[in-house]
């Protein structure tokens, strides 16, 4: 559905985003990751044809996206991350402008889909909340039924209510065949919804892989509690072992792998009680985005 | 061309319009009624007329007598005034066309759409085109209406292609504003290009009839190539109109292609 190869975007000196090589399959739901300037924004601007590459090609629906913007616009949804409407019109008559400017003179989907956001289409623009001006940006990416949306922060202003339908909407857009490629900073947002994930770090796509196995592959806390204090010392340098903390008698370890060498290690001493915690997806990313983790692009 | 954003431009242009408009009948309609009066003590203002330079009253168009409904047309009417506001409203609306999306972040939404850029800058340009027709359509009504009362005898075909001439010559500045926002997305920048350069060309064609030295340079000057007064006289100068709307094409054209080669700006 989306490719991109060696894709590149330098202002001046700077590079804002070096060799991406993204793939997005049809009916699949991927979230971008990454810290703020990792180069999220860029990527879907330049998907969007916003902003041209420096480097690289971009093709959706098999499609140059150079040579066939329009073509490709005309079957994808977007929602901007800065999203700023026009505050002089009504929700409705935004949505009837984009859908006159689609070309796609059915205005019934779009009104389904702000009934269920509980969206009130008779006010302004501009006298809307932030959490309202969301929902209507999110109604209009998906007013003409597209093939493919695009959308940067999606949840960012909707209330955990809103945000739960918002999720439930694109599990069955998905479903349904459409494609989901969407940035979040809620990395609880991209651990349930997402089946694949890509990290952005620095203008790189550091990690790129399906959410369980990057659960499955995480570093993994072990908590031994000993009969006497121990050095934390002599299981930092054991195979996997990436981090290994002392407070007292209790030693905590972050381990990569297997854990034979450090439960052969720990057993040797006087160990009165072990613990395993876990990972959650916040400390997947912030293991990546801290370098504690080997970056790989499954 | 898209018919949904071309409505979408004349409703955010509708308040500027009918604003500008407004200004130019009521500001003819007022020097048409003072008419009757200047046509009245024409002898007293010949006379003091004759007295100014030859050049000064080419510079204000004053050389056909002020008491003649020609002479008084061109000087009062199509010497600054009615130029100059066409030209202001077409700068503010201009400058925002393509600019003012930008700089409030609602250009992104609008090019996620199945629109090209070019599409954009032109429908915009007809937008801004059709505001102009109005605008002129409404000062053409005026002077014919007002030419009667005022017991002017002229004829109602050059007052229309006066009024036309004059939306020519405010046509390029506009075309300007538009061009420098397609290039810069700034609409400080393009409106200030339009007014700088309008007052620029303004200079060179009035001062001209007082330097020598400037004449040569009138060429590049809208408000000699384009003069409203040529039509009243009878004279027309199709070159030079030709020219001034050469030019404006080219400067449309100008804003859709750098609009097309060049990133969106987040504001």
């Amino acid at each position: 559905m989306i490719r991109t190869e060696k894709l590149g975007k330098s202002y001046g000196r700077v590079d804002a985003l070096r060799d991406l090589d993204l793939r997005v399959e049809p009916g699949e739901i991927y979230g971008l990751l990454g810290p703020n300037g990792a180069g999220k924004t860029t990527t879907l601007r330049l998907l969007l044809d916003l902003i041209r590459p420096t480097a690289g090609t971009i093709s959706i629906f098999g499609l140059d996206l150079a040579t066939h913007s329009v073509a490709i616009r005309g079957r994808l949804g977007y929602l901007p991350g800065d999203l700023v409407l026009y505050p002089n019109l009504t929700g409705r008559q935004f949505l009837d402008l984009c859908t006159g400017l689609r070309g796609h003179r059915d205005p019934g989907p779009a009104l389904r889909l702000a009934e269920r956001f509980d969206l009130d289409l008779a006010r302004k623009c501009g006298q809307l909340s932030k959490g309202n001006r969301q929902k209507l940006g999110v109604v209009q990416a998906f007013l003409h039924e597209p093939e493919l949306v695009i959308l940067d922060e999606p949840a960012s202003g909707l209330d955990p209510v809103v945000q739960r339908e918002f999720h439930n909407h694109l599990r069955e857009y998905a479903h349904g065949g459409g494609t989901v490629l969407f940035s979040s900073h809620v990395l609880s947002e991209v651990e349930h919804v997402a089946d694949r994930v890509g990290i952005l770090l620095d203008g790189e796509l550091a990690v790129q892989d399906r959410v369980d196995r990057l659960k499955a592959n995480a570093l993994r806390e072990l908590e031994f509690t000993f009969a006497e204090p121990v050095s934390a010392q002599r299981f930092a340098t054991l195979p996997g072992v990436r981090e290994a903390t002392a407070d007292g008698t209790t030693v905590r370890c972050r381990v990569a792998g297997t854990v034979g060498e450090l439960l052969r290690e720990a057993a040797a001493l006087p160990v009165l009680n072990v613990t395993s915690h876990e990972p959650d997806f916040e400390d997947i990313f912030l293991d990546y985005v801290e370098g504690k983790v080997h970056s790989h692009v499954a | 061309m898209s018919p949904d954003l071309l409505r979408k431009t004349m409703r955010d242009t509708r308040a500027s319009t009918i604003g500008w408009t407004g200004v130019l009948v009521a500001m003819v309609a007022l020097q048409l009624s003072v008419f009757p009066v200047m046509r009245d003590a024409a002898s007293d203002f010949q006379r003091l007329f004759d007295s100014y330079p030859d050049a000064l009253k080419s510079m204000f168009n004053m050389d056909a007598g002020f008491g003649t409904p020609i002479g008084y047309l061109k000087t009062e009417v199509f010497s600054v005034t009615t130029p100059l506001i066409l030209i202001g409203m077409l700068i503010g609306q201009a400058s925002a066309a393509t600019a003012a999306e930008e700089q409030h972040a609602t250009m992104d939404l609008l090019l996620a759409n199945p629109i090209s850029r070019v599409q954009v800058v032109l429908t915009k340009a007809l937008a801004l085109l059709i505001n102009l027709a109005l605008a002129v359509a409404a000062l053409t009504v005026t002077l014919v209406l007002g030419g009667v009362l005022a017991g002017m005898d002229l004829s109602p075909a050059r007052l229309v292609g006066a009024a036309a001439v004059a939306a020519a010559l405010a046509a390029p500045f506009g075309a300007i504003a538009l061009a420098v926002g397609g290039v810069t997305g700034r609409r400080g920048l393009a409106a200030a290009a339009g007014i700088g350069i309008a007052v620029l060309t303004y200079l060179v064609a009035s001062l001209a009839e007082l330097a020598d030295w400037l004449r040569p340079l009138r060429v590049i000057s809208p408000f000699h190539l384009a003069a409203p007064a040529d039509l009243l006289d009878g004279q027309p100068n199709p070159a030079g109109l030709t020219g001034v709307l050469l030019v404006t094409a080219l400067l449309v054209v100008a804003a859709a292609v750098t609009l097309q080669h060049r990133d969106i700006r987040i504001s």
